[in-house]
């Protein structure tokens, strides 16, 4: 039996959280107790409405279940753990199995790639490995898990104050008075935010309630400011217009509209879309190829029921592109100079503001020998950073480097034919000594060592195109080759490769030297000319 | 004692594309088999993870215990069996009986010439 119940807080402005102050009797084996316990843990709240709603239910001189410790009577609650707090154990459970797949996809390709396929026992199918991956389905898991969890966030973050915005367009406007008001801080090991906390009153169908409910976007973030000037706009014992929900009259809104803070559901838009994206592409990447089924003869001694066809895709195909065709370079100097500036930026970054700001050396000007051994292990990591600026020092002269523009005819050649180059170079084309242009073919393989992914590069053909070494000549020209035909044209899956590509190279005396490469498409000959 | 066998006309093994590849798949198995399948199909051997392309393949439908069938399959215009020092391209053809997984195997050379193409030999580089 409750005797009462209420929601109370500690005082005006030192007011942390709402507190549910409960007391009520109960009998045991003809024994009779009494308790202040709402739950086994401390019943706190932030949302005032939500205490009251609590309260309510538990009015004076009610009769309510309550829930009785057999081992010590004395021991009771109101609320009793919701079993759904067991299934947050399991979240870990899934990180734990999306990197326990991760790990076996990782060992299974270490495998296949340290034996290769003549460590296959005769017993083993090589062709059931096509499209039956376990490192997609590896994929598919840890990108369904950033969906899952961008859905979980979207939804607490966006939908739910979204859902909340567009109810109370029907809420009825009633009077209020602003009771207190104040920024609350939270503080964390993360730093300190902030939620604007105002209690009001109202009184709604004769009766007075209160609500600190500001807008619908709850917790709280940083930036202190502008929930301070929120808060000026509601001054303690001041009048305003809230909004009460007419189905439940202790819920009630200042502002119901759409807050800026509400862009902060774009964050998880963001993981949900990558989510998605990444399954596609896992998917797409793990599908088997279509076979097909071609002619089918039954053998004279015995009986042939039937074969199922199915759809021919060919695995590997490169467009065929007649006319001439512009190249592009295979990798950009601007995003080579962003990537590498931001990497070094972050690795710096960490280390300066996670390590070194917090050292003696900065803080009092002089170490003890804590500072001392922190920063003797810092040392290789600082090494990296100051070298990671050397690169992108390097990376940004690379940039004011001349520019090579290049044309093919035909745009994609084949093998046992003709290939025409065209190439104009524009900018600082005076300060090149000299010129060089190949044409190479080269393997490329690409494995995996433990958790590292290496790719090695083997040429098997360098033919040169050009060597110049007038500023004329260098300038613009052509040149044309005839492709070898006792070669392969390229070739393309997930981890091997056969890779055409035309260089530029030119030298630049105490500058880095031009390096520019561009990627080409070999095609077989014509069945007739291989004929 | 499970035995499957590939036997091609003429023992031939090496294709030009788009050359015909013909023969027989036969089986001998201690249970029938749920499902009998011969797959043709590429592979990567060497430095680099092993990729497998399964180009076209043939399901032979309520197979019996002990049994052979004729196949024909027209061998596509590429990829062409390579070798070089990272990588070699090889064209097999694969017979799986399922349950069990038991599997026989013929590799075959495919290219314009019938031989494989030595990168680094013919290229002289």
């Amino acid at each position: 039996m409750c005797d009462s119940g209420k929601p109370r807080s500690g005082g005006k402005e030192r007011r942390k959280s709402l507190r549910l102050a409960v007391r009520y009797e109960y009998q045991w084996q003809g024994r009779t107790y009494s308790s202040d316990k709402w739950s086994r843990q401390r019943a706190a709240f932030s949302d005032f409405s939500k205490a009251q709603a609590l309260a309510d239910t538990h009015k004076l001189d009610t009769k309510a279940a309550c829930y009785v410790n057999p081992a010590s009577p004395s021991e009771a609650v109101l609320q009793r753990p919701t079993l759904w707090i067991g299934l947050l154990i399991l979240l870990p459970l899934v990180f734990v199995a999306v990197g326990v797949i991760g790990m076996a996809s990782m060992w299974t390709k270490t495998q296949s790639a340290e034996q290769g396929s003549d460590a296959v026992p005769a017993g083993k199918s090589i062709s059931s490995r096509a499209g039956n991956r376990l490192g997609a389905r590896a994929g598919v898991a840890f990108f369904a898990l950033f969906f899952a969890i961008g859905t979980v966030v979207f939804y607490f973050l966006t939908l739910r104050p979204l859902l909340g915005v567009l109810a109370a367009r029907e809420w009825t406007p009633v009077s209020c008075t602003i009771i207190s008001s104040r920024v609350q801080s939270h503080r964390s090991d993360d730093g300190t935010t902030y939620r604007v906390d105002i209690l009001y009153s109202y009184e709604f169908d004769g009766r007075e309630h209160r609500s600190n409910r500001y807008h619908f976007m709850g917790g709280s973030s940083s930036g202190r400011k502008g929930k301070s000037a929120v808060v000026h706009q509601y001054p303690a014992g001041s009048r305003r217009t809230c909004f009460v929900n007419p189905h439940n009259h202790s819920e009630a809104v200042l502002e119901r509209g759409l807050t800026r803070d509400m862009w902060f559901g774009a964050i998880p838009a963001v993981f949900m879309l990558i989510g998605v994206g990444g399954i596609i592409g896992m998917l797409r990447k793990g599908r088997t190829p279509a076979a097909d089924v071609t002619m089918f003869q039954p053998v004279p001694i015995r009986e042939v029921i039937g074969t199922k066809p199915t759809p021919f895709s060919s695995p590997i195909a490169f467009e065929e592109t007649p006319g001439s065709r512009v190249l592009k370079s295979s990798s950009s100097r601007i995003v080579g100079v962003i990537a590498i500036g931001v990497f070094a930026a972050i690795w710096n970054g960490v280390i300066f503001f996670g390590f070194l700001q917090g050292s003696g050396f900065f803080l009092r000007g002089k170490a003890d020998f804590f500072d001392l051994f922190t920063t003797l292990f810092m040392l290789p990591f600082i090494a990296v950073g100051l070298a990671l600026i050397g690169v992108l020092i390097y990376q940004v002269l690379v940039v004011f480097n001349p520019k090579v523009e290049a044309s093919i005819q035909p745009g994609t050649p084949r093998l046992g034919g003709p290939i025409n180059l065209n190439w104009r170079l524009t900018g600082r084309t005076h300060v090149l000594r000299c010129l060089k242009i190949f044409l190479e073919g080269r393997e490329e393989a690409t494995y995996r060592r433990g958790t590292s992914t290496y790719t090695d590069r083997k040429l098997f053909l360098k033919l040169e195109l050009a060597s110049l070494a007038t500023h004329a000549e260098m300038t613009s020209g052509q040149a044309t080759i005839t492709l070898p035909q006792d070669t392969v044209p390229s070739f393309k899956s997930d981890n091997n490769k056969i890779v055409w590509a035309i260089h530029v190279e030119g030298d630049i005396d105490r500058w880095p030297d031009l390096k520019e490469e561009f990627e080409i498409q070999v095609l077989p000959p014509l069945l007739a000319d291989a004929a | 004692m499970n035995e499957l066998r590939i036997l091609l006309q003429g023992e031939q093994k090496n294709f030009r594309v788009g050359e015909t590849v013909e023969g027989v798949a036969g089986w001998r198995l201690e249970k029938a088999p749920r499902s009998v399948e011969l797959r043709l199909f590429w592979f990567t051997r060497g430095k680099g993870t092993e990729d497998v392309g399964v180009v076209r393949k043939m399901r032979f439908d309520a197979p019996q215990q002990e049994e052979g069938r004729k196949f024909s399959f027209t061998l596509p215009e590429e990829p062409w069996s390579f070798s070089g020092q990272l990588i070699s391209l090889i064209w097999a053809l694969e017979l799986v009986a399922e349950p069990g997984g038991h599997t026989a195997r013929v590799e075959l050379v495919v290219s314009p010439t019938g031989q494989e193409i030595l990168l680094h030999q013919n290229a002289g580089a």
